[in-house]
């Protein structure tokens, strides 16, 4: 038979409680609308936005700038590479791919043809400050006649070198040359390649990488069917981060899925919808706040954000399960099996309204405990913490919100809960609570602090690369491009700083000199010659250019007319070179060219980037160059001021590590906030005994982890603020209920938990490591929560440490 | 039971007609498909596809592996009403290379080897390798073009257009591509050309007075007696380039 709750009014704090949501509603439906917009919102998915980049005190904010730039620029490539050993097929391949980059939306793929031509656009004004090698050792030997021999000698050749610029601008192609110097594959590239790559951007505009990837993703597909003799590997964090999103999306829906299996029990699908309605609600009001006061949000904020459904379903369910019980002073038990109490049905209206008061106290009490601890995790200083912080207390918000208006509306569709075998859960915890004797009680929580504090000193872990668990086939293909190209690996970058651009120079020219032959420098100096160079070279180029000199000889020789004139227009070129001299700053900041920010400028202060990169010749292992590279560029910074070695792996670790720290010192300050919280609401010292509940819990989770062999992590650390909210939460309601209704409570309790312990528990097989350590942390705290819960109702049992009782 | 025997009789001539029609269609499509495959193989000798090149290749004498030329060169700067023009002779050798001599309006000799070791000799007889990513690949090029390899230039080219006296080639990679707009190619047993189109040049090569030789002892002893050098260069271009100590 169908026994449904009787309706009653709403009481003056419900109503208050549906205007509030109603505003709510209103601020959602704005944000949605504000926010609908492309560009608005951005997915972070980097592992280092985590982690400041305050590593390196002696670095400026500039450099630390310019250091966010470069990996941001390498952040949005893709590079493709294709080999072959049927060249033909190679070549059909890159055409192939380059036209499928083409047709993306979202993705951009200059080719070097297109490069070079903004680059001889740029450079040409200024092309008598940039002479190669060959002509400046003629002209400082005094062997001019050299200059017009290799010209004229090009020049009847049956050769075609290429000339950017026409004969009367740039006699003896001098600037050709100076280019193919720099750039030689884009000029000249292999005759017969067995390997290409071809690099693709995501264009700024881009606010959805996923759906870009994965058109990208497609389009390989169709790629490899098509040149089945063309061995297509690809790399770059975007694929990373699509990866990544996948499985965070999948982690997401086993939450919540699992979340919501444990509410069948009641039987209806109206209870079913206000936890729902809670979670969407939740999480829409934490990403709406998110988007409010940031320009991005972390994936991870996302993940962990969606874990809060473990605390916003408590909600539903202290509400649901408190609102349609029956009265113990009035109501008649239908059934008394196990020590629990079920609903008969015609009574609950009377209890409903009485309890309706404790009900909202100790929601209350739990949305202010919760929001406090998770307030404190703003106090961390690492940004995508903060977010958390963000997300979680608004998502706490607007869920608690949701189930205080609608709770009413809900219970009156409801119908008897069906407990199943949650119900045996009670009275075994409840066995359990009572023979824990205070003596023994007191040597577990002992023994417990004793290994707490064991761990708090012993292992941990910040390697981010433990945190990254790629897929093999992407691992494989990132492995093998960057043996042909190491440059796209090339996480370490050397940032120099000076006064001036000349000692810029000089500290590369050094650092070039002290790099051997196991690694190679990608830096301005690849691009420019330094500003005393370029003097040098006008200086020289005057001489070229002077009556009788190279260019005249040249121009004589092939019978060029109104030689004099010509050579007035470049010796004025010249001029206007040696009163505005190239701008490398400017040149190299110029994003056409797609150049990461070798050199930047501010307040005076010049800050040059250097990659460093192992060698790419031949037969020399990468793994023993790569470790040259890093051993000379860390005697090299270790030697002088100015430069620094920046590597994002140790930096990032670093970050984590000090984050890890700063994180429990923010635990132990949210546990001081929440027992504020509690001596303000309830006025007496002895309540503090219910904060025994999370912080048993807290430091038997980190004692059991440490028994496990699981090194901490900065996201271990994040788990144990939802042990501490899951834990006051339900020290909070049998505080607050448990006297009034005790079956109600307590089911509610055993229910909320089995939620929280089958979403955790899925997350603790996650596939996405930083989500596993989560998980792990979550389930091993809450399960222990839920034991220490009801030692705490043993313990109430005999004490009343209630205020109002 | 006459009835049923009519029935019989109509059954059996329907299944004759559709056997016959089946086993005619087939027939039929062997036919046709025979007289495709002739149409094919005859159209194929005598295709003008200009997609295929094949009538160019046709159309090309044998070459010897030992002969040689005079050309003339012109080359035609963009931006520029000049026209640079240049004459000499060249001596190809299929085992051991090209040399490419200019001797007006300057004097300089090129020699492109088979073991890609490729020289130039000026007249006063200073030896300088061309080891530079643009002549290597030009020196590719020239070897293939004047060995008649057109086999290995199709395979970096694509036919743009084709007849029987001239071809139009373009090349595959895109990177070269970028360097080089189109090569053609055209000429008879007794006149040649070659030309390139790139983005700043034009060169066009015209070669004639082709002839077999003997090897490269004759041709040094009647055409290089007074560059010696070249023809040591030719048989042994990294000794010669170490002998000078101009690399």
């Amino acid at each position: 038979m169908s026994q449904h709750i009787p309706h009653t009014h709403p009481e003056p704090a419900t109503r208050i409680a549906l205007v509030a949501f109603a505003l709510l509603l209103i601020f959602l439906i704005s944000g949605a609308v504000w926010f609908a917009g492309p560009g608005t919102l951005r997915m972070d998915t980097r592992l280092a936005d985590m982690g400041p980049l305050d590593t390196h005190s002696s670095v400026s904010s500039q450099g630390l700038e310019s250091v966010a730039q470069a990996r941001e620029l390498a952040s949005r490539q893709l590079s493709v590479h294709l080999e072959s050993s049927d060249s033909g097929a190679l070549i059909a391949a890159h055409d192939a791919v380059r036209d499928a980059i083409a047709a993306i939306d979202g993705l951009q793929h200059r080719s070097p043809a297109e490069r070079m031509e903004q680059l001889v656009d740029l450079l040409a004004p200024h092309r008598f400050s940039l002479l190669p090698a060959s002509d400046q050792l003629s002209l400082d030997q005094g062997e001019e006649t050299q200059i017009v021999d290799q010209a004229l000698s090009a020049l009847f050749s049956p050769s075609v070198a290429p000339r950017p610029l026409e004969l009367h601008s740039d006699p003896t192609n001098s600037f050709g040359r100076w280019l193919i110097e720099r750039v030689p594959q884009q000029l000249a590239p292999d005759e017969q390649p067995t390997q290409v790559r071809i690099d693709a951007q995501l264009a700024d505009s881009v606010t959805n990488a996923d759906a870009v990837v994965e058109q990208w993703l497609l389009a390989r597909e169709t790629l490899e069917q098509q040149h089945p003799q063309v061995i297509l590997r690809h790399t770059g964090v975007p694929l990373f981060a699509h990866e990544a999103a996948a499985r965070s999306r999948a982690d997401v829906n086993w939450i919540t899925i699992g979340s919501l299996v444990g509410i069948t029990v009641f039987r209806s699908i109206w209870p079913l919808v206000l936890p729902a309605l809670s979670i969407a609600i939740g999480a829409a009001t934490g990403f709406v706040l998110i988007a409010l006061i940031q320009p991005s949000v972390h994936v991870l904020t996302l993940v962990f954000g969606a874990s809060l459904i473990g605390i916003v379903i408590d909600y539903s369910v202290h509400g649901f399960v408190h609102q349609t019980a029956p009265d113990p002073n009035t109501a008649r038990p239908s059934t008394t099996q196990s020590g629990i109490t079920y609903i008969d049905g015609s009574l609950v209206g009377s209890a409903q309204a009485r309890r309706g008061t404790g009900l909202l106290r100790a929601l209350g009490l739990s949305l202010a405990t919760s929001a406090a601890a998770y307030a404190a995790l703003g106090m961390s200083g690492v940004p995508a913490l903060s977010s958390v912080a963000i997300f979680s207390v608004g998502g706490l918000l607007g869920a608690w919100l949701t189930v205080v208006a609608l709770l009413p509306l809900v219970t009156r569709h409801a119908r008897p809960l069906r407990p199943g075998l949650i119900r045996y859960a009670v009275p075994v915890l409840l066995w359990s609570g009572r023979s824990l004797s205070p003596a023994r009680a007191l040597a577990w929580c002992l023994l417990i602090v004793a290994i707490g504090v064991i761990v708090l000193l012993g292992r941990a872990d910040d390697d981010p690369r433990r945190l990254i668990d790629l897929s093999p086939e992407l691992v494989a293909d990132a492995q093998a491009i960057a043996e042909t190209w190491p440059e796209i690996n090339g996480s370490e970058l050397l940032v120099l700083e000076a006064d001036s651009i000349e000692q810029i120079y000089q500290s590369l020219n050094e650092l070039r000199d002290a790099v051997g032959p196991g690694a190679t420098i990608t830096s301005l100096m690849d691009w420019l010659p330094s500003p005393a160079e370029q003097e040098a070279n006008r200086a020289r180029s005057a001489r070229v250019l002077a009556d009788g000199g190279p260019a005249e000889q040249v121009l004589s020789e092939l019978g060029s007319e109104s030689i004099s004139e010509r050579l007035a227009r470049m010796r004025d070129t010249l001029a206007k070179d040696t009163d505005t001299p190239l701008d490398a700053v400017a040149l190299l900041s110029n994003q056409a060219l797609g150049l990461p920010p070798l050199l930047a400028r501010t307040n005076g202060q010049y800050v040059a980037l250097a990659l460093l990169s192992a060698a790419t010749e031949s037969g020399v292992d990468p793994g023993v160059a790569r470790g040259a590279e890093h051993t000379t560029a860390e005697v090299y910074t270790a030697e002088r001021d100015g430069v620094t070695l920046m590597n994002a792996v140790a930096d990032t670790e670093a970050a984590l590590g000090r984050q890890r720290e700063a994180s429990f010192t923010v635990l132990a300050a949210g546990f001081a906030i929440v027992a504020m919280v509690l001596l303000i609401v309830y006025r007496r010292p002895g309540v503090l005994v219910i904060l025994g509940v999370p912080a048993g819990a807290v430091i038997g989770t980190l004692a059991i982890l440490a028994l496990l062999g699981t090194p901490l992590t900065l996201f271990h650390a994040v788990g144990l603020f939802l042990v501490l909210g899951l834990g006051m939460d339900y020290a909070i309601f049998l505080n607050e209920l448990d006297a009034s209704a005790p079956d109600a409570t307590r089911l509610a309790i055993v229910l909320s938990a089995a939620t929280s312990l089958i979403s955790f528990g899925v997350l603790a097989l996650s596939s996405i490591p930083v989500a596993r350590f989560f998980g792990q942390t979550v389930f091993i705290g809450n399960a222990l929560n839920l034991v220490f819960s009801f030692a705490l109702l043993a313990y109430l049992e005999t004490r009343v440490i209630k205020s109002d009782a | 039971m006459k009835s049923s025997r009519l029935y019989i009789w109509v059954f059996a001539a329907l299944a004759i007609c559709v056997c016959t029609a089946g086993v005619k269609a087939q027939v039929d499509a062997q036919v046709d498909a025979q007289v495709d495959s002739q149409a094919k193989v005859q159209g194929d000798a005598v295709s003008d596809d200009p997609l295929s090149g094949r009538s160019w290749m046709a159309s090309q004498p044998s070459w010897p592996c030992q002969y040689r030329g005079s050309f003339e060169q012109t080359r035609t700067l963009a931006g520029s009403e000049l026209a640079v023009k240049s004459q000499g002779r060249f001596w190809q050798d299929c085992t051991l290379g090209l040399v490419w001599q200019v001797n007006k309006p300057r004097q300089e000799s090129r020699v492109y080897t088979r073991s890609q070791n490729d020289l130039l000799i000026s007249q006063t007889g200073s030896v300088k390798a061309l080891n530079g990513l643009v002549e290597r690949r030009v020196g590719v090029l020239l070897r293939t073009v004047f060995e008649g390899n057109h086999e290995a230039l199709f395979e970096d080219f694509v036919v743009l257009e084709s007849n029987e006296t001239e071809v139009e080639l373009q090349p595959r990679d895109a990177r070269v591509k970028a360097q080089l707009n189109a090569l053609f190619l055209g000429g008879d047993a007794t006149r040649a050309y070659v030309r390139l189109d790139t983005p700043s040049d034009t060169l066009s090569i015209q070669l004639a007075d082709f002839a077999e030789h003997d090897g490269a002892q004759g041709v040094c002893r009647e055409w290089l007696d007074d560059q010696n050098d070249v023809c040591r260069a030719l048989r042994s271009p990294r000794q010669r380039l170490e002998a000078t100590g101009d690399n």
